[in-house]
């Protein structure tokens, strides 16, 4: 897994891209230290760029929700797509998360 | 040289400790003599394979007795990998074993009991850890597989010997992640000559020689290729295997189960 940070006016968006697995355990958790540590109000994770997630990597994200909930603050998972679009779906995140699924433009 | 004793004497009993726990695992799993009388009583073809690249596996499955018509099938498998994964299956285990009885009675739909585990479950474990689960009854005298999922890989059915295959609806809150999470009876039809398989996300996730992963296509593929191929149909997992091995890079990343229930 990589990510890209950028953070405007009060939110704090994590660009995600290749694969989020068991092995990316730490980065997602300094990730996340990252999302609290900003202080921002609304969180966004793109998932646009992701191409595959296990199911440790959902419970990565439930760990993100659960960091940033207790700052009272917002988290959003935008554009999900293909495996991780169907992962999310059949795991029922809907009933857990705000999941953005406006595709935006096509990957590159 | 005393500080190597200490190591030694701490890594021996690690593995001494690791040894007992992996015995006391495998009792979570249907002994082969069960599956033998199963197959006689309820005109059943069991055949599975389990491996696990760590010493200790996060997931389980089995199959009980109902009655002369019913049985009742589980498989079960813990997000993450290790020790952690590993004790959570205990925990499961025995909560299953609360409600055993009434499933049994029809007090309890699948559904039923995957809203019971789920509670549970959700109070005991931290966020990060879940399970995924499919559970059901096999009515073999009115030819149908009534279940429940909470999000495991898609199980399929196939006709022995023909190239259909359909995937069942796996869709259902993991267990553990939701508290008040709701689940579905699903009813399909399971007919003698026709094969259930059910398998954890290794078969699809293992990475080939190249380093890609064998996604569903693939996995689709093998499934095809050996319901055909298979001779006898209870074989198949053999056929379906020599596929999977002759293309997968090992060890393996996550735990493999892969069981399949074929009606004779």
């Amino acid at each position: 897994m990589e990510y890209k940070i950028a953070v405007k006016g009060g939110t704090f968006e994590a660009k995600l891209s290749k694969k989020i697995t068991f092995s990316d355990l730490d980065g997602f958790r300094e990730m996340v230290k990252r999302m609290v540590d900003s202080g921002s109000n609304s969180h966004i994770v793109d998932l646009a760029d992701v191409e595959f997630i296990d199911s440790a990597g959902l419970g990565m994200l439930l760990l993100a929700r659960d960091e940033i909930s207790k700052k009272s603050s917002s988290l959003i998972l935008k554009s999900p797509r293909g495996q991780v679009q169907r992962m999310l779906h059949v795991a029922r995140f809907e009933l857990k998360f705000d999941i953005d699924n406006n595709q935006g433009p096509d990957p590159e | 040289m005393m500080e190597n004793l200490g190591i030694k004497k701490y890594y021996d009993r690690l593995s001494d400790d690791l040894r007992v726990a992996k015995i006391m695992q495998k009792s979570l799993l249907p002994p082969q003599l069960k599956i033998e009388a199963i197959s006689k009583s309820h005109k059943l073809n069991i055949a599975y394979q389990c491996e696990s690249p760590d010493d200790l596996a996060g997931n389980f499955w089995g199959v009980d007795v109902f009655d002369p018509d019913r049985l009742f099938f589980y498989m079960a498998d813990f997000s993450g990998h290790g020790l952690s994964a590993a004790l959570n299956t205990f925990r499961l285990h025995s909560i299953m074993s609360v409600y055993g009885n009434d499933l049994q009675d029809n007090s309890l739909s699948p559904a039923d009991y995957l809203e019971k585990l789920n509670r549970d479950l959700f109070a005991l474990l931290p966020t990060e850890q879940y399970a995924t689960m499919l559970c059901g009854i096999i009515d073999l005298k009115r030819d149908v597989f009534t279940f429940a999922a909470a999000a495991p890989p898609a199980p399929v059915k196939m006709t022995v010997g023909l190239q259909d295959i359909i995937a069942l609806d796996p869709s259902g809150a993991p267990l553990g992640m939701i508290e008040d999470a709701a689940y579905e009876v699903r009813e399909i039809p399971f007919k003698k000559n026709e094969m259930l398989f059910f398998y954890s996300d290794a078969l699809i996730e293992s990475q080939d020689m190249k380093g890609d992963m064998i996604g569903e296509d693939k996995f689709i593929d093998f499934c095809c290729e050996a319901n055909m191929a298979a001779r006898p149909p209870g074989k198949f997992l053999d056929y379906f295997m020599e596929k999977f091995d002759s293309h997968v890079a090992r060890p393996l990343t996550g735990d493999l189960t892969a069981i399949t229930l074929i009606r004779k």
